[in-house]
């Protein structure tokens, strides 16, 4: 037999060793922590705070800018040749401050939203309501999320009204998320 | 025919090529098992919060073929048509230089040795290069959690990629197409080097062949830079984070069209060409 057959038949039985012995510790590990629970409630408890969906709306650049002109955030768009293939989404929910202090709860740096079957996901800034929530009040709120081609995937959708909205506030141990089941589209 | 199969898989199992090849990508996949993976295994939850924008450690971030934060990927994508063509890539040439192919066209029909090559070129190709990469992803599944990816952007994939949805929901089956299409393409890529020993005198330009169309290929694909077609040079083919926009079709048809092309080639000229 020549070496490098001898070679060749360690690696063989090396290689048969590890799918051997690895499955052990892939199950020990994977029980160790396992995938995240998903939480399906019509709100869900985050931070001390109640949240809970209210509206989701898909809208044009412009008809955005029409329906909010004081805003900033995406006016840069209108106007621009590919302002079509872009679309601001907006999701309002309503946060209830179960503590017994006031809290500063603001919906972006506490969440993230994802579009499905687009696979969008996206922050972005709260264009209405208030972040500083006094011990027991309820305020709304609205996030607006940017999408484009370059994050998410049209061509998997016919119509935006397909789309499954949903807020993450956490993705484990358990997923904590609000979704919006309809959406209406602004054109 | 099953004589002659046995008798090219002993001489893939016999030759310093294939070990070479193997032992190289195994050393790659253990470097960055015991710099990258060891470290991050020992602690789990590091930078874990519990908020969206955390997630504990998984073998979907920081595996071999995702962690492009180190050269180890990088490294065995550039040589990967080497890795696939050392093994037995230049067994043809040697056998029509050395008079050996005269002993097997006496004994058996030109087609059945052509066949025979082709298939097990093709297959020591993809093994040489998969062997590692099993190797590599079994060892790093058990010490990190396979956590399904979630799209909070830790996960490099973003959702307008090809087959996003698998990678979101079943990435064990994204996994396997992967490694399939590795394999394939280190197959096809190992094959072209039979077709360019009827090109090539010297063994040396047979064996460097595949890996100059595998980067050719890349530096046609960035000058025309098509928003049709797309990247398909096959490095962002085979590039499991898809930094580059690429299209399953392309995926699929690169190297269906390279390989009939090349055996078409070997085919054509094998049958045909004396051999005195």
């Amino acid at each position: 037999m020549t070496f490098a057959k001898k070679v060749n038949i360690s690696i063989g039985i090396i290689m048969i060793i590890v799918c051997l012995i690895t499955p052990f510790f892939i199950i020990d590990i994977n029980r160790r922590f396992p995938n995240a629970k998903i939480i399906e409630n019509a709100s869900v408890m985050w931070r001390d705070c109640e949240i809970t969906p209210l509206d989701a709306h898909i809208y044009s650049v412009k008809s955005f800018n029409n329906k909010y002109p004081d805003l900033p955030y995406y006016l840069y768009l209108e106007g621009r040749d590919n302002q079509d293939s872009y679309y601001i989404i907006t999701a309002t929910v309503s946060v209830t401050n179960n503590s017994e202090e006031r809290k500063m709860f603001s919906l972006s740096s506490n969440s993230y939203v994802e579009v499905k079957p687009i696979y969008l996901s996206n922050g972005g800034p709260v264009i209405d309501g208030d972040t500083v929530i006094e011990a027991g009040e309820t305020k709304n709120q609205t996030i607006a999320v940017l999408c484009s081609e370059t994050i998410a995937d049209y061509s998997r959708c016919d119509s935006f009204e397909d789309n499954t909205i949903e807020i993450v506030f956490s993705y484990y141990p358990e997923r904590l998320s609000v979704k919006f089941n309809s959406v209406t589209v602004e054109n | 025919m099953k004589r002659l199969f046995k008798i090219e898989i002993d001489r893939i199992i016999n030759s310093w090529g294939y070990v070479l090849s193997v032992v190289i990508g195994l050393i790659l996949v253990f470097i960055q098992f015991f710099v990258v993976i060891i470290p991050e295994s020992n602690n789990i939850l590091s930078g874990f919060d519990g908020s969206f924008a955390s997630y504990p450690k998984s073998i979907f971030i920081t595996w071999f073929l995702f962690d492009d934060r180190h050269p180890y990927m990088f490294i065995f994508m550039i040589i990967l048509p080497i890795l696939a063509t050392i093994p037995h890539g230049g067994s043809y040439h040697n056998d029509l230089k050395s008079g050996y192919i005269k002993n097997i066209y006496s004994r058996i029909s030109r087609k059945k040795y052509l066949l025979v090559k082709y298939i097990t070129t093709f297959v020591a190709g993809g093994m040489a290069v998969l062997i590692p990469l099993i190797i590599s992803f079994l060892l790093t599944a058990s010490v990190l959690p396979s956590l399904t990816p979630v799209m909070n952007g830790l996960f490099k994939l973003s959702g307008n990629r090809v087959m996003a949805d698998l990678y979101f929901s079943k990435p064990y089956l994204y996994l396997f197409i992967y490694m399939c299409l590795y394999f394939i393409y280190a197959g096809v890529f190992a094959t072209i080097a039979l077709s360019a020993s009827y090109v090539f005198n010297y063994l040396f330009f047979v064996l460097l062949t595949p890996f100059g169309i595998y980067y050719g290929l890349g530096v046609v694909s960035s000058y025309i830079n098509n928003p049709v077609l797309k990247s398909f040079g096959p490095q962002c083919l085979l590039y499991l984070s898809q930094i580059r926009l690429v299209r399953m079709d392309v995926m699929i048809l690169e190297p269906l069209i390279l390989g009939v092309i090349s055996f078409a080639f070997y085919w054509i000229r094998g049958n045909k060409d004396d051999i005195c």
